[in-house]
């Protein structure tokens, strides 16, 4: 009976990795589970699905719409045959249109529907008075203001605007509101303990504590923007992306309309992470405590 | 060690309040006072908004409200077109367009969800072309759909089933996901058997998602389907739908039916989400305590 | 060794209680709600006085309306009836049934009200500052020199949400007594504790006590707890919260935790259970969901 001992070498203990090597870190651990290749698998089925019915087999109406091989050949060609591509200046211009448009709405129905939402949740009269009337409007869908906006306001940009802050609005009030319920009380009492005015407790209390839901309700209501958006420019406009898709559709160019569809697409994703990246830096206190309860 | 304390000469004689009747306390409610008293300046204000130029000259029309009709005239031109069977016709074309692909959304969207929920191979091959699809606005998709189906009715069908199901999708699995991993673990160890704990644990716990989804996702239906009735002219065939009622009196000039057209919408819209509420609270009596 | 010795700073000195600050005075006080119109009595015709710089404890079984005492002398709520007063001065009672919130009264709360968007220090000197007692810098240079006292100095900047529950009650604590207030009022502050923080935030609220004498209104359930840390355990009933027995605890100080095994402190226990088991069999057979 040999009493070899295995000697076994206790690991050095090396520093976590921070910052871009945690990054690193991660999408190497995860090569080493089936996710990520089932997600190639997914998106690759998908684009074969869209070759095969649009393209490959050519099937009976599917073949009026462009599949992924004449798409990608448009887009990423510098004499595009149907004339938008990533190098064509007007592709750019209705990207910039678009999201100019959609800075003005977000602006304007942030500035005012976060502190109106902040209002409402705070004082016991301003929500009983302001409440009912948005209440009494929201149910009408964005869209049914289309004429009126033209009506109200004159030229093509300012109704498409308008549309786009209306819907952006009621979102984000009620969200904001929303924010200010959830507040636990008892951060009111500590606050009123602890000697606060009503103002102070506005500053210090109901703002920072509705800030979570707020930034909810601004990636929510950022979707919401653009899908007035688009809906609007759709209806009545010349320029932007929603404009592009009909235009294309009416001019029976095919394509444009896929790039602008995928674009669109983009771009919503994109402005949404933008805004929770920003909600994520505002709110290091939320995203350190979440951190720790491993979420 | 001491006792009670020495009755003091202060003696409380509790009162017990008389209990208000539901009426008395709907009439006390101040809130609903400031809340009606809050619409009626709003109607004010849009009257005298609307008929400054009026009463002033067209110098003074007020940029915006100015061209708007005031609700006087909006309220005449409802009543004129109450008895008109074509109005009706409209609700019912759009209710029609809205519950089918509603419902069409509802029947894929509740079963897709949860499968992506449940199974994991499943949603690690569907979730993604899903979710790089959802960010494009439903509309967007209009013309391409107007250029596959053969007829309007199933181009806008397919518009208003996409609009709802990207939301219940989402919603569903979020809430199926955010179930409570203890529930599942106490009927496991009391003997369920997967279909059990699908049928009594998760179903059950993702009831309240699915009618959040349905709720929003109805929302978004009624957008859906209003864009499309303008964009395509609602068909001639039978009533244009509300959509095209509207836009239609925008077409005519007639300003007022407009409006009655949006309140119209709005009123058809409050309707499907009281709906939808009440149905959840009869499904959900657990939901009511809060 | 104690911990407190290792964390007690070479300046602080025990201080006296100073004659008439804090006393408090609760007379035949009831409290009604009214949810619904189904009235629901929380508090019925209970009495109690408080002495200055007294460690007074209440205990009874959950939800028998403690807390609603503590809310009426905080003036988070009102009262039906009876009197509160603080120093011979009305707080709450007839023609005022709510008493104002006011920094000589300061709570801390059973789950904690540290802000969570404020970091440790920010929260302690958030009083001063917001009562215009001290600027900004000097503000947060005390709460800084504070918290350090209390022996958690080295997480002065972090947020509530990073820190364990004992560093952020005893933070909520030195939040409190940075106002210098003449009444401390705890509402089970330690519960969600397991035993081991526990006995570390006793400690440290003793000393805490010797150094600085303000009368101390603590709920809890924990009889352990009120025996050792209270000058009087006053016993409630179940809902409606009524006196029911009070019991004077001799033990002189400062106390160490190796009082918790002597003979004296062995059969106080068994008085003060004796006379909360009853209360708590009727509160258990109840089945009430418990008043916030």
């Amino acid at each position: 009976m040999s009493q070899t001992a295995a000697t076994t070498t206790v690991p050095k203990l090396t520093k976590a990795p921070t910052g871009l090597a945690l990054f690193f870190y991660r999408i190497g651990k995860s090569f080493q589970t089936p996710t990520p290749y089932l997600t190639i698998f997914g998106v690759a089925l998908w684009l074969f699905t869209w070759w095969l019915l649009c393209e490959g087999l050519k099937v009976d109406r599917f073949d009026k719409i462009p599949g992924p091989v004449a798409v990608s050949k448009d887009l990423f060609s510098f004499t595009p045959f149907q004339g938008i591509s990533i190098f064509t200046e007007e592709f750019y211009n209705h990207i910039m249109v678009s999201c100019r448009r959609i800075a003005i709405a977000f602006a304007i129905a942030t500035g005012v529907g976060v502190p109106l939402g902040l209002f409402m949740g705070w004082s016991r009269r301003i929500r009983d008075y302001a409440f009912p009337i948005l209440e009494t409007l929201r149910p009408i869908p964005i869209l049914a203001w289309v004429p009126l906006s033209i009506l109200m306001f004159p030229g093509f940009e300012a109704p498409v605007i308008f549309l786009a802050t209306l819907a952006s609005l009621f979102v984000t009030a009620l969200n904001t509101m929303l924010g200010v319920d959830s507040i636990d009380e008892e951060y009111f009492r500590a606050a009123g303990c602890l000697g606060s005015s009503n103002w102070d407790i506005f500053k210090n209390v109901v703002v920072p504590g509705a800030l979570p839901f707020v930034f909810t309700g601004l990636q929510i209501s950022i979707g919401v923007a653009w899908f007035s958006l688009v809906a609007a420019a759709m209806v009545s406009g010349d320029h932007g992306l929603g404009y592009l898709i009909v235009d294309s559709y009416m001019n029976n160019v095919t394509v444009p309309m896929v790039i602008g569809m995928i674009t669109l697409g983009f771009i919503g994703w994109f402005t949404s992470i933008l805004v929770r990246m920003l909600g994520n830096w505002l709110m290091q206190w939320h995203v350190k405590a979440l951190a720790l309860q491993g979420r | 060690m001491t006792d009670i304390a020495q009755p003091s000469t202060h003696a409380a004689a509790p009162v017990t309040p008389r209990r208000r009747s539901a009426l008395q306390k709907l009439v006390q409610n101040q809130s609903l006072w400031r809340g009606i008293l809050a619409i009626i300046v709003f109607l004010i204000l849009w009257e005298i908004g609307a008929r400054w130029d009026e009463w002033f000259g067209r110098e003074w029309m007020i940029p915006g409200v100015g061209l708007i009709p005031p609700p006087t005239d909006v309220a005449a031109a409802w009543v004129e077109v109450l008895p008109k069977p074509g109005y009706w016709e409209s609700w019912y074309s759009s209710f029609k367009r809205v519950l089918s692909g509603f419902l069409m959304a509802m029947l894929l969207g509740i079963p897709f969800g949860l499968m992506l929920a449940v199974n994991k191979y499943f949603r690690d091959v569907f979730l993604p072309p899903f979710e790089i699809l959802r960010p494009i606005p439903p509309l967007a998709w209009v013309p391409a759909s107007l250029i596959f189906w053969p007829t309007n009715e199933m181009s806008i069908a397919f518009i208003t089933f996409l609009g709802a199901f990207f939301t219940i999708v989402i919603n569903v699995l979020g809430g199926a996901r955010n179930i409570d991993v203890r529930y599942l673990r106490a009927a496991q160890s009391m003997g369920a058997s997967q279909w059990d704990l699908f049928s009594k644990i998760i179903l059950p716990g993702t009831l309240p998602s699915i009618f959040t989804g349905a709720a929003v996702g109805m929302g978004i239906t009624w957008e859906v389907v209003l864009a499309a009735e303008m964009i395509s002219g609602g068909g001639t065939q039978g009533g244009g739908g509300l959509g095209f009622f509207i836009w239609n009196s925008y077409m005519g000039g007639s300003l007022e039916q407009i409006v009655v057209g949006m309140i119209s919408v709005g009123i058809a819209g409050y309707l499907c989400s009281t709906a939808i509420r009440m149905i959840g609270d009869w499904y959900m009596p657990w939901k009511r305590l809060h | 060794m104690n911990v407190n010795t290792a964390i007690r700073s070479e300046s602080a000195q025990p201080m006296t209680a100073q004659k008439n600050r804090g006393a408090l005075s609760i007379r035949n006080v009831t409290k009604i709600y009214d949810p619904e119109g189904v009235n629901v009595m929380a508090v019925d015709n209970c009495s109690m006085e408080i002495a200055a710089g007294e460690v007074c404890m209440i205990v009874g079984p959950t939800g028998c309306g403690k807390t609603t005492l503590l809310n009426a002398i905080a003036g988070f709520h009102s009262i039906t009836h009876g009197e509160i007063l603080l120093d011979g001065e009305m707080l709450c009672g007839p023609g005022k049934p709510k008493a104002d919130m006011g920094a000589e009264r300061m709570v801390v709360f059973q789950h904690g009200a540290l802000f969570p968007w404020k970091t440790l220090a920010e929260n302690v000197a958030y009083g001063p500052i917001v009562q215009g007692v001290l600027p900004k810098k000097q503000a947060l240079e005390k709460a800084r020199e504070m918290l350090a006292e209390a022996g958690i100095g080295n997480v002065l900047d972090k947020y509530p949400g990073e820190v364990s529950s004992g560093m952020s009650r005893r933070a909520e604590i030195v939040r409190a007594l940075i106002n210098d207030p003449k009444v401390l009022l705890l509402d089970e502050p330690y519960r969600a504790m397991d035993a081991l923080t526990k006995s570390i935030m006793h400690e440290s609220l003793l000393e805490t006590y010797d150094r600085t004498k303000v009368t101390i209104f603590f709920i809890t359930h924990d009889l352990e707890e009120a025996i050792f840390l209270g000058d009087k355990v006053h016993v409630v009933t179940t809902r409606p919260c009524q006196l029911k027995k009070t019991v004077e605890v001799n033990i002189p100080r400062p106390r160490s935790y190796e009082t918790q095994s002597s003979e004296e402190f062995r059969i106080l226990m068994e008085e003060v259970n004796e006379a909360v088991h009853e209360e708590a069999i009727k509160a258990f057979q109840a089945g009430e969901r418990e008043l916030a």
